[in-house]
């Protein structure tokens, strides 16, 4: 995983084997609210990496937004990489929370077929 | 169409190029395509993960478009396993007794309209069949 810095801001890209990219997670940080804008798929391949982001980043905010904008589909990996993410604010309790946005219809079937859209707090 | 190599996700993703470049080239939608795609990812991830563990071994992919029906087929001569007898996950749990476990192949078979299973000749073959719509390439 490469992490650089781009105007106070970090972004994680998250290559294969090849050096491919196959995922690329903005961090913008504000006050109390971390926004993550991911381009890419949540796959297998890069699943682990990005729920290592998402808890380091968990750690140290009130809020967590995934804006989804251009995520273009969410494979059962990326699933439980969320329910990590989800399971761990819901068992803290501190007041943590995650928000996902801007999901697309492939994301929103997954979400609804699976039962997840009643776990995860998706907001349009 | 068919490939044959090492069961990884560098493959995968290699591999899934390829299919999902064929089907746009058939004129394919694309939203349905990647729907499709999702499924075959989470049966060949499977086969990576469980077929051969902890080794590695070989898949072969076979890809055959009859009109607008789309079918995959995986071959892998690892252990025996049918994935249209895995247990659905209570998609109604709460969050907090939710398991991860048994996500892969629900949504595989969710995202097609046909699974088929069989073990001939020392080698599971596990087949994705999915009707896709023509055109409207964007999104």
């Amino acid at each position: 995983m490469i992490v650089t810095k781009k105007n106070g801001n970090t972004i994680s890209i998250i290559n294969d084997d090849n050096n491919t990219t196959m995922l690329v997670v903005d961090v913008i940080k504000d006050k109390t609210k971390t926004t993550f804008a991911v381009s890419g798929s949540l796959k297998t391949h890069v699943a682990s990496s990005f729920t290592d982001i998402m808890m380091d980043t968990l750690k140290n905010v009130e809020q967590l937004i995934l804006d989804f904008t251009n995520v273009s589909y969410v494979a059962s990996a990326g699933l439980r990489s969320l329910l990590t993410a989800q399971q761990y604010v819901d068992d803290t309790d501190d007041g943590t929370n995650i928000i996902i946005t801007n999901i697309n219809d492939e994301v929103r079937d997954v979400f609804e077929s699976t039962g997840f859209i009643n776990i995860l707090n998706v907001q349009d | 169409m068919e490939w044959n190599g090492l069961a990884t996700l560098d493959v995968w993703d290699a591999l899934s190029e390829q299919i999902t470049n064929e089907l746009i080239n058939r004129g394919f939608c694309k939203k349905e395509i990647i729907s499709f795609m999702v499924a075959l990812e989470e049966i060949y991830v499977n086969i990576i993960n469980y077929a051969y563990a902890p080794y590695e071994g070989k898949v072969r992919t076979c890809l055959n478009i009859n009109g607008d029906t789309v079918s995959v087929q995986f071959c892998d001569t690892g252990q025996p396993f049918d994935p249209l007898k895995t247990t659905f996950p209570n998609t109604t749990e709460v969050c907090t007794k939710r398991k991860a476990g048994g996500l892969g192949i629900f949504m595989a078979r969710n995202k097609t309209d046909n699974m088929l299973y069989e073990y001939t000749g020392g080698e599971n073959k596990i087949t994705l069949i999915k009707k896709i719509k023509k055109g409207d390439s964007a999104q």
